[in-house]
Formats: C-alpha cells, structure tokens, sequence
C-alpha cells in the first residue's frame, strides 16, 4: 500500500483515493508479473514457447504502506541498521553496495537515498527499482527492491526456405545478443522478419519462437523456427507512365516471367534491366520505379506494379579534342551510373581533364553544357580546350634546409618527362597532394607553419623536345624556337619552401591516470622532452595510452592532449595528455554457447579472457581469433551482456557456430608445357608416336578430391583421405592432424601414409609407399627465442621407393639395380624463416628453408644418404612497390654411403631441376646429368640455381584492364652429378668437353651391343657410372612471363630461352622397333610453362 | 525485520545436571523465548520511500522529482492558470527538461549559463510580482522564508530552479532566434489580418509605423515557438525516453519511440 500526502495528488480526498487507487493497482500489477517469472516452474531454464519473460515481472510481493509526510521527515537522520537488495542479488551488483551514497550504519539522508537509487538504476539491471523502508524505534531498515532486466542471450532461425534466407532473417530481426529484451522488441522482430520474408517471395509464414530464461545470467535465449509457406510466383504486371515498350517487351527486360518464383532480387532484377535496356538506348535519365507488390493469396501470385518513364536520349559530345566513343563512355561516368545529374557531370569535367593531362596538356580546361533540343533529346556537350601539350622538363624544391631534395623528391607525385613517361606527370590534384605530403612531412618534424608554394614556369615561346629529359635547359637560341610550340613545350615545376621555425618538445605531462602507474605510461610514449614536435608521434602516443588502458577494461576512456607554447621560448612546446579513465569494467564470466559436438575443454583453451579479468577488447578479440583458428566454427560471435548498462563486472557472451563435421572438396587441375613426361613409351611406339628424353609438349590433367573429418573426438584435430589421379600421377593418402598438439598453439602434429604413383620426370614411373610423424613447431608466443617468423619442423619418414622396370628408360647396365625397390627411411629436420608480406605474391621479406634428411639402417633404411637442400628467396619491392625484383638461390647436395648397394642414391630420391618452379631452361625435371646409353635425365647429387625476376607493375591494357603483368627472369644453375662440382662450375658457361658428348657410348668389347652390362667409362658418383660427356656447367636462361592477377594469386604464363642447352649422346632408343640407335640428342632452346602462383 | 535481542540457552556440561533438571532448564528457556517474543512488537511493515518513475537518455527521473516539480510549481507565473499541476503533467514537464538539458550539455554551450545576478533579479521579480507570493508579503525576508516553508521549498533548490529556467531560456534563444528573420511583408499582413480585426469600429487604430516593433517581436515569438516545438518533438521521438508506471503515461511519452517495454539498446 502506498499513501501520498494530499497535496501531491489533488486537493480533494478523490483525488488522493485516486492516487491510492492507481499505486494499489501497481502493485498488484507487478506482484502477478513476479509470479509468471520468477516463481515460474519453467524458469529454472526450461524452453517456454511464447512466453514473456521480459514482461510484467517484479519482485514486489507485499503490498506497501505509505508514510505520512511529517514522518517520512522524521525518519531522516535515523540511523540504517541494514540495506538489503531483492529482485536482483547483492552479489551481481558488486562492487557498488558497499559504495552507495546511502550506507548501512549512516543516517538516513533523503538525498542520498535518491542518489542510491539512480546509481542502481545506472546499472541496467534492473527494469524498475523502488526503496522500501520500515522503521521502528532502533533504527530504518532499507530495501532496494526491484524487477530483474532481461537481455537477450542466443538467438537462432531455422527452418526458412532459401540458401541465405535463414542469415538475412537473423539480421532483419536485429535481436542484438547482450541487449536488452522486451516484448515489443520481439514483436518487432517478427514483423521484420515477416517483412524479409515477403521481400523473399514468401507472404504466408508462420514463425514460431522458443524463449528459455536463464534467471541466473539474466539472459533468454531465443530460436525462431519459420515455416516458410508457398513461394509467390510472378503474376500481372502493371505499368504507367511512356515506357515506350510493350507490356511483354517490359516484362522480358525486368525478368519478370510470368510463373517464375519471385525471390528477394526480383524486383531490383526487373528495375536494374530495364534500366539497362534504357541505358543502351542512350536514355540515361529514364526514371523507373515500383510502385507496389501485392500478393494475391488465393492464385500464390505477386502481382508487380511500375511507373516507367523513358525520357530523352542522351548525347554526350566532346568538343575540341579528339577521343573515341568507348574512351568517353569509359571517362564520363553518366553512362557508368547510368543517370544524369549536375554532380556526375562536373565529375566527368575532372576526369576529362586528367586524362587530357596525362597526356601532356597540363593547361587544358574542360567544361560542359546542357542543351536540350526538345522533349525527345538533350545534348551534353564538353568544351575542351586543351591548351598547348607540354613535358614537365624539371621538378625542382627550394628553399628546402632541414631535408635535401632528393628526401622530399620522393614524396612527389609530379614528375619530370623520362623515357618511359614522354610527357611526365602533372595536374593541379597532384600538386595539391604534393604540398600536403610536403606540408605533412615538415609537421611531423617540428615545423608547424611551413609554408609550400607551388610555381610553374611558362616560357613564353617553347622548344622543339628531342633532348634527353631532366637535362637542364640552356638558353636555347631563338631560331631554335621557333615553330615548335606545336609539338611539346617545357614546364618547370617549382616548389618554393619556407620552413619557419621548429619545434620542439619542452616538458611532457600525463594527468588523470588514477589506475594506472604514471611511469609505466611514460615508457609507452614515443614522445621525450627535447625531441622534435611531431604531430604523428602525439596522435601515436595517444592511441598506445587508449590501447593501454582498453586492454585494462577502461572502455570510455578519453585522452585530450593539449600543446602549450611556452612563454620562455616560443620553440619549445609542453605536452600534456589529459587522460579521464572512466569506470574499469572486469569480467565476471564467459558464457559459451554453440557447443554441439566440440569438447568445452578445447575452447577453453583458445580463450584468454577470464573470470576477475578486466575486460579486455583485445583479449576479446584474440579469443574469437584463436576459437576461429581451431577451424572447428563458422561463426564465432563476442557479445557484452548489458553493454551500455553501469555494472562493474560484465558477462562476456560467446556464440559459436560449429562448421560441419565431414566436409567433401573436389577439384580439376591441370598444367601445359613443354617437356612433360611421357608415360607408356611402348604403347606409344604402337600408336607411332616417338618418346624422347625431352619429354613432350603436352597438358597434364588431374583431378583431386578430399574427404575430411573436422572436429575429431571433439578436438581441433581432422583426419583427411586425399586422392589425386592424373595422367602423371595417382596418389592416396591419409592424414591426421593436430594443429595445436596437447593444446599447445606452438606445436602441431601430423601423421601421413598412403601410396603414389607418380611420374616427374621422363625417365620413369616410381611408386611409393610412405608413412610418416611431423612436428612443426613455431613461435607464436611473445618472448620466444625465436621470432614469429621460424617454423622447425622434425619429421621421421619411412617409404618403399620403386621404379617401375617397364617405364626407365636407362641403359641395360644400369636397368636392374635402379629398378630394384628400396626403403628409405630416418630423420629430418627443417628449418623455415618467412618474413614475406605475402605468401602469394610477395612484394618484401625474404624466405629460407634449410631441409635435412637422413636415411640410415638404423632407422630401417635399405639406401643409405644424406641430403641437404637450402633455399633462399628475397624480395624488393621499389618504385612505390610497384616493380619487385624477386631472386631465389637453392642450393642441395647429397652423399651416399654405406656398402653393397645401399650406397647408390635411388631414382626418385635425388635431386632434380628444370620446370616452372626452378630452372625454367629445361623442361620439367630434365637439367643435370642424362643416362649415358639413352640420353634420358637422371638427376644428381649436387644443386646450384638460381633464378632472378623483375616483376613489372600491370599496364592498362583493352579489356583486361589492371589484370595482367609481366615479368623479365633469368634462371641459371645446372644439377650435377656430385656436388662438389657445383660450385666449380658456376662461372663455366659451356658444357665441358662437348665432343665426348658427341661420341655415342657403345658398350661392350669393341663396340660390341651383344654385351650391355659393362659399366659406362666415366666416373662412378653416389648417382652410379656415369659417362664421359659432363654436364659440370651452368645454363643460362633468359625469358619472359605473363602474371595474370586472380584472389588466389597469379596465373603464371613463362617463355624461356636457354642459351646453351646441353647436348648429350644416345645409344639406345627404346621407342624404337631396334633399341640401338646411336646418335646425339640436345635439350631444346625454347620453353613454356603454364601453371598457378608465382616461381618462388 | 524483527529487532529482538538474541536468546540463548546455555548449557554447561562441566557440571552435569541431573537429566530431569536438564529438561526443565529447557523448558524454561522455551517458555521465556515464546514470552519475549509475544511481547516483542509487530514488526513494522515496509513503506515505499522513492522509486524510478521514468529513464530520459539513461537519465533517471524518480517519483520525488515530481514531487519536487509540483513544489517548484508555484514559482511559475506561467502554469498558474493551467490549474493543479499533475503528476503526469509535471513528468511530462520533468521529460522535456530533462531533454533539454541533454542537449544543452552535448552543444556545451556555455554561453547559457546565467551569472549568479542575474538568477537573484529573477529571484527579486518574483517575489514582488508573482500573486501567490504578493499575498504571502514575499519582497519581504520574513515573509519569503514563510512562503517557502509552506510550500516545502529551500532557497537552494528555488536557486537552482530559476538557474536553469534562465539556462534553457537562453539557449532557446541562441539557438533559434537569431536565424530567424521578420519581413516587413509578413509584419503588413499579420497588421491587417489579425491586428486590424480586433479594433472595434471606430476605436483608434495605431500606425503600423508605431506598432511595427511590436509586432515583429510577436512574429519572432511565434516562429521561435514553432521551431522549439518540433525540435522538442524530434528530441522525443529520437530519444530514449521510457515510463515504468503507466500511470504516469501521456499520449506523448507513450507515443515516443523509446517508451515502455521498447527497446532502447
């Protein structure tokens, strides 16, 4: 009950039955609302469909007495025994009970009861609060009561017909996790999402939601389910207005087929092709609009109604200089947006005139008219004049003391003529950037009042321009000036500079940090006393001291640096960062919801933020980084429950979406160049087609597919089956990975096995059965010896190598013993360091491997080696990192040993060159040392290349726009047969001893072919005898490649030249009915290699 | 909350009593905690003191501002003739104040605030002219303090009343009179069209020349209260503004987009 004096609510005693009426009503309002929620069955956090947890709802249970007024007076000054909280638990609102104005123990001051109140009430948590007291003669006992806010938790739509029909409806609900919860708001919701689905096609749904309370957080869940209903389909359409077109010929341009499902796109459909029928016609002000769309419910149609008018044809005409149609429909951007207004048309006056300016009329002035010749037709027409066409003969600062020009030259956008640029580069936008960038440098180094004046010199009468550009002018004479105004005239460009006094910084202040230690802040500041007086360095400075204090849960923080002249010395400047902290706010849990299949304890590791922890953005943001690099969610959403509300300790909402668990991908693949294997040599002799140890030119196709399944016993772990089958290659294969081992970010774990075969070289087919554990280990923890930037990789690798004896194209003395299967199995280690700013397409950094692979008896080998394979890229990018000059150096070397045979280096285990992606010289794999009897590449034991790339900037080319680039390279390096001849032979730039190569190696006695197994002449390497022609050398390669630029990354097309390709001899030719045939092969000059991603 | 004092049985095991003393020992303390407790008074019932009545832009109005506004009301020569001052009416009141004063504070306008001489001569033109205060011999200190006492006022919080009254007065001027502008054909028309009309026939009809003054200051008036009103129309429907009790709704603030049970986050 509730009493009031008199006078607050009338003078009469209605008027106080009224107000006693009303308050009496209140309460019994809020004491119903307290049983649906609160003592609700339901509420413990069972779904309860439809019901209204954010409605009526109190903790208000017994009915009030009103205090007279004197004795509410009296009651001021009383001393408060206790205060107590209900509806919403004392513990939520910490710290603030023990900071209310109005305290336990204290006098009972009116004021401070209010203020008690509105502090509570800041909190956002609850939806009504009143104070409640009740005296007796030691003392008041007060009662913050009040009804607890809802907010909303997880919400969820399921069930709506549509690919992306179930997301658009999600975000037309604009049901916000975190915020706050009411009726109107869901009603609101379901209307926009009625609405949604109506612009869907879809007018008879029907949208269900679930509501589950969870009292404790404060927080219900929501889930729509929508059942979407019969799709409208296209029913009459209606136009007005002069269309010019018939009603089919309208229907044909909007799309708008009658029967066909109206979608969500059909109307901007029908309203964008008419349009553009419009726009062919050149009728660019022709003005189209929907009028209606109504759904007639007993036929399911949607029956469309539009206003259509046509206008006048638009001409657009340049007047005063010569350009093309298709050149003026590209510029003026009327035709591009496809309307005509004032705007696009001064638009299309500034573009004219920088295209005209690049073209070296520098003085040029474009404006246009409006002419309407009548109601059917209106002419634009653009005035050129362009001026004489010019070069901009030098460029030039002055005045310049505290920076040399060749510093603030680089800043410039306007540049002098060249041979590349006949004209140079020069319009008033330019020079406006210039002075600002020139104006912005000086700021940032203590010179707030430099002042840039730009002139250019216009000589009176020019000359004709066949000297070479940034030469100064000489007096030229006067006959030589004479009649070549026409052609181009020189232009200076001048930037006068007065740099004014500089700055520096007097003292530096920070005031207002209250939680944070002062010296720590100071340490973040880039800013010292004595330093220059940078405003860049105080916009950082500022920005580090935000950052700070965000990631210390001071989420209003404002920082105010004021700069203050000192009045002693007009240079010196104090600097004081005010900084106002506001309320830190902390996290009092982190709700995780989502969680279908994947274990709590996996994402509890990835998350940083923690119960007690202010409330960190960053540590935030990390955490949803870190659940998204688990790969196990498609979705991972961070929300603040009660964002804008005054609570201290805030509940930290997680929704996660968990991906699927079995994905399937697929794909097509394929690769063209010269020099492919080929496979089947004797069924290609039957079909007549010769095999020779260049390969062919060819494509080679493959297809790919994976089947994966994520989310593993509810880990971040996947098992893979990959298959690949192509003309050169069949590969199955199983893999296990657990990128996070034990939880651990740094160190990840894969198990690999399954079987190939795969033919990479022309030599042969080899089939491989392999197994094998990796750890990679890297360095993502702050602090780590090494940078971010190493990854260690520790891998054992076990495999039975085999050559197929029906595909090897060697000699028949080695043609056993490289044919016998062999294990090769121990140890590697691998080291990568990639400081790269892109792995696709790098522009700076460097990348460097350094592989180590040990095959032993110990570790179950059969062939016993050792290889090393170092590699080192680097890339600089200049010219504004338009043009990148790339260069990759490898370098590899391997050993035999042990004894018996196992000291002889299988086929498929050595070391190869030649290809897209190494030394394009050579077709793929075929650079080093060739089989002594049948010239077929064999490879070696030792690797020197290297490969050097100028990658140009994209031209602007017809139709393809910026797309493509190109690419001047030059691969050198040869494979050897040991590697202590790799470096011996770099600066040999012919093959050694060409005329042992021209001898065809005949064994037997005397040349006798009746007895092949006796070994070839020359040198027996860890690769095995080898013959007398040597390939010791290096081949060099120059040639040209075409980047075309996709999301992916470029598709590469490369031309190459060798410039000595080695010749070898052949004795045996087993394409052929009679093998022998002794004569002398050579690699070819020219190459092409068709293939994804960059060289290196 | 009861406020008795703590009953205890103590017991002792040292002295081990008979099991037949124990038990009257019990008994007794039984007894007397009933009989403490009979009588011990009822304990009081909760009365309400204060409550939130209303949320303007996270600004929180209670049930005592509208009390406070209603006290405050006979300072205003204004609302005299209006009649008793509502509770509804003097939240609605409390509302567009409080709007005002947001938006005052978001411009910073400073240049709004009166100085202390100027809030006392408004304090001085009311107690010699409002009637309510006349009567009561308010130009007099006795009679004042009288005067503020029987309607439950201190001298601060009359203070801070006419301080942000000449507050909101003046940046209503700031902002919307300067840019207004009076043509001379506007001060003709309303001449002839609504000053002529209410001179009798024959009654002296002043110049325009005379009156122009006037009545361009009427005109500026009138504009300025147009302007004000939508603008405050605006800061309704663009703010938060909710009512928790129903009772207290007007056709405004339940028409206002931030109203009850609407979301506001």
């Amino acid at each position: 009950m509730r009493t009031k004096p008199a006078k607050k609510c009338g003078n009469g005693g209605v008027v106080v039955w009224c107000g006693f009426l009303l308050a009496c009503l209140h309460v019994c309002w809020f004491s119903a609302g307290a049983a649906s929620w609160s003592q609700s069955p339901v509420a413990g956090g069972a779904p309860v469909s439809q019901s209204p947890p954010g409605s009526a709802s109190s903790s208000v249970s017994t009915p009030l007495q009103d205090p007279a007024p004197e004795t509410l007076a009296q009651w001021e000054g009383k001393p408060v025994r206790s205060i107590s909280f209900q509806g919403v638990a004392a513990t939520r609102l910490e710290p603030l009970p023990g900071r209310l104005p109005q305290l336990a123990g204290t006098p009972l001051n009116l004021e401070k009861l209010r203020e008690s109140l509105r502090r509570l009430f800041a909190t956002g948590v609850y939806d009504t609060i009143q104070a409640e007291g009740s005296l007796d003669p030691s003392g008041v006992d007060l009662i913050f009561r009040g009804t607890p806010r809802t907010f909303i938790g997880t919400v969820g739509v399921e069930g709506a017909k549509g690919a992306t029909v179930n997301t658009q409806l999600l975000r037309a609900g604009q049901l916000t996790p975190g915020t706050r919860f009411t009726q109107t708001r869901l009603a609101q919701a379901i209307l926009q999402m009625r609405r949604t689905l109506s612009q869907n096609g879809f007018h008879e749904p029907v949208i269900t939601q679930t509501l589950t309370p969870l009292p404790e957080e404060q927080l219900v869940n929501i889930a729509f389910h929508i059942v979407s209903g019969p799709q409208a389909r296209v029913g009459k359409v209606d136009i007005s207005g002069d269309s010019g077109m018939s009603a089919d010929e309208f229907r044909r341009h909007a799309h708008l087929k009658t029967g066909a499902h109206v979608d969500h796109d059909t109307g901007n459909r029908a309203l964008a092709g008419v349009l553009k029928h419009y726009q062919g016609q050149e009728r660019l002000e022709a003005e189209i609009k929907l009028e209606s769309e109504h759904y007639d419910a007993a036929g399911k149609r949607a029956n469309f109604r539009f206003s259509s008018n046509r206008g006048p044809v638009v001409k657009v005409l340049v007047e005063g200089a010569s350009i093309g149609p298709e050149r003026v429909k590209r510029i003026i951007p009327v035709f591009e947006e496809g309307t005509v207004d004032e705007d696009l048309l001064n638009e299309g006056s500034r573009r004219l005139r920088d295209y005209y300016q690049r073209l070296g009329y520098f003085d040029v002035k474009v404006n246009h008219e409006q002419q309407s010749e009548d109601s059917e037709q209106v002419v634009i027409v653009f005035k050129v004049q362009q001026g004489p066409r010019r070069r901009v003969e030098r460029v030039s600062v002055q005045g310049n003391h505290y920076f040399d020009a060749a510093t603030l030259k680089e800043l410039l956008n306007v540049h002098a003529a060249d041979t590349l640029d006949r004209h140079g580069a020069y319009s008033q936008a330019l020079v406006s950037a210039d002075v600002s960038a020139l104006q912005a440098l000086y700021r940032n180094n203590g010179f707030p009042n430099t002042k840039i004046t730009p002139e250019t010199s216009t000589p009176e009468t020019s000359v004709v321009d066949n000297r070479a550009p940034g030469i100064d002018t000489a007096p030229a004479k006067a006959g030589q000036r004479q009649g070549a105004a026409s052609r181009t005239a020189p232009l200076d460009v001048i930037y006068r500079i007065e740099e004014g006094e500089q700055q520096r910084v007097g003292t530096v202040q920070i005031e207002g940090n209250e939680h944070v230690d002062p010296a720590r802040l100071t340490l973040l500041l880039n800013t010292r006393p004595g330093q220059l007086l940078s405003p860049q360095n105080l916009a950082g400075d500022r920005d580090t001291i935000l950052t700070d204090y965000m990631s210390r849960g001071f989420d209003q923080v404002t920082i105010n640096v004021v700069q203050q002249i000192e009045t002693t010395d007009a240079n010196k400047v104090d600097v004081v960062f005010h900084i106002a902290e506001g309320p830190q706010l902390f996290v009092r849990k982190m709700l995780v919801t989502g969680l279908h299949y994947t274990r709590p304890d996996t994402v509890a590791r990835a998350i940083t933020l923690h119960s007690g922890d202010p409330l960190n953005q960053t540590a935030l943001l990390d955490t949803q980084r870190n659940l998204y690099e688990l790969a196990l969610f498609n979705e991972v959403d961070a929300a603040v429950e009660n964002p804008t509300g005054g609570e201290t300790y805030k509940t930290i909402l997680l929704q996660a979406a968990e991906a699927r668990r079995w994905t399937l991908t697929y794909g097509f693949g394929f690769e063209a160049q010269t020099g492919t294997p080929q496979n089947n040599c004797k069924g290609a002799i039957a079909s007549g087609i010769a095999c020779n140890p260049n390969g062919k030119t060819g494509v080679s196709p493959r297809i790919l597919a994976d089947v994966t399944r994520n989310s593993l016993f509810g880990r971040d772990q996947s098992a893979s089956l990959q298959a690949t089958y192509g003309l050169l290659e069949q590969k199955i294969n199983l893999l296990l990975q657990i990128p996070h081992f034990e939880g651990n970010r740094n160190f990840g774990f894969t198990f690999s096995g399954g079987y190939a075969n795969s033919q990479d070289v022309t030599t042969y087919v080899a089939s491989r059965l392999e197994g094998g554990v990796r750890f990679t280990e890297s360095f993502n923890t702050p602090g780590s010896f090494f940078s971010k930037a190493n990854t260690l990789i520790y891998q054992y690798n076990f495999r039975r190598v085999k050559v197929a004896e029906g595909s090897l194209q060697v000699g028949p003395f080695a043609l056993t013993q490289l044919s016998t299967a062999a294990r090769v199995a121990g140890p590697a280690f691998t080291w990568i360091r990639d400081t790269r700013d892109s792995a696709l397409d790098a522009h700076r950094g460097t990348y460097t491997s350094f592989q180590q692979f040990l095959s032993d008896r110990p570790f179950g080998a059969q062939a016993e080696f050792n290889r090393l394979d170092v590699s080192n890229s680097s890339f600089y990018g200049f010219g504004k990192d338009r043009f990148v000059l790339a260069r990759n150096t490898r370098y590899g070397q391997m050993r035999a040993f042990g004894s018996g045979g196992s000291d002889l280096i299988p086929l498929p285990e050595r070391l190869y060159a030649g290809g897209p992606t190494s030394l394009r010289g050579f077709s793929f794999n075929a650079a080093g040392p060739r089989d002594p009897e049948t010239g077929y590449p064999i490879g070696g034991a030792g690797a020197l290349i290297n490969s050097t790339e100028l990658r140009l900037p994209p031209p602007t080319l017809p139709w393809l726009g910026n797309t493509v680039s190109f690419v001047l390279f030059h691969d050198m390096g040869n494979i050897f047969a040991n590697a202590s001849d790799a470096w011996l032979s770099a600066l040999r730039v012919r093959q050694p001893n060409r005329g042992t190569c021209k001898v065809p190696y005949v064994p037997g006695a005397g040349g006798n072919p009746s007895d092949p197994k006796i070994a070839p002449p020359g040198p027996v390497t860890s690769t095995g005898p080898q013959g007398e022609c040597s390939f010791n050398y290096f081949s060099h390669t120059p040639g040209i490649g075409l980047r075309y630029h996709t999301p992916v990354g470029p598709i590469r097309l490369d031309f190459s030249y060798n410039l000595n390709p080695p010749i070898y001899p052949v004795t045996y030719n087993y394409s052929l009915v009679n093998p022998l045939s002794p004569h002398v092969g050579e690699a070819t000059h020219f190459n092409f290699f068709f293939s994804l991603g960059q060289s290196f | 909350m009861s406020n008795q004092p703590p009953i205890r049985c103590i017991k002792t095991r040292r002295l081990s009593p008979a099991p037949r003393f124990r038990e009257m020992v019990g008994f007794l303390c039984l007894v007397f905690a009933a009989a403490a407790a009979a009588q011990a008074p009822p304990p009081a019932s909760p009365v309400l003191l204060d409550r939130v009545v209303a949320m303007v832009n996270r600004r929180v109005i209670l049930d005592s501002d509208i009390d406070n506004e209603i006290r405050m009301s006979v300072l205003d020569p204004a609302g005299a003739g209006q009649g008793v001052l509502t509770r509804k009416r003097a939240l609605d009141q409390l509302i567009s104040r409080a709007l005002i004063q947001q938006q005052i504070r978001r411009e910073d306008a400073q240049a709004t605030q009166p100085s202390p001489a100027e809030v006392n001569a408004r304090l001085t033109e009311i107690r010699k002219e409002l009637p309510a205060c006349v009567r009561q011999n308010c130009a007099s200190d006795q009679g004042w303090v009288a005067f503020l006492v029987n309607h439950g006022l201190t001298p601060e919080r009359v203070d801070a009343y006419l301080r942000f009254r000449l507050e909101i007065l003046r940046f209503i001027e700031q902002r919307f009179r300067q840019g207004i502008r009076i043509t001379p054909q506007e001060i003709e028309t309303y001449y002839h069209d609504t000053l002529l009309p209410e001179y009798a026939p024959g009654e002296a009809i002043p110049p325009l020349e005379k009156v122009s003054p006037r009545l361009e200051e009427i005109l500026l008036q009138q504009k300025v209260n147009v302007l004000f009103e939508d603008w405050l129309k605006n800061l309704r429907r663009q703010g938060d503004v909710e009512v928790l009790d129903p009772a207290l709704e007007t056709p405004e603030t339940a028409g206002a987009p931030g109203t009850a049970g609407k979301g506001s986050q």
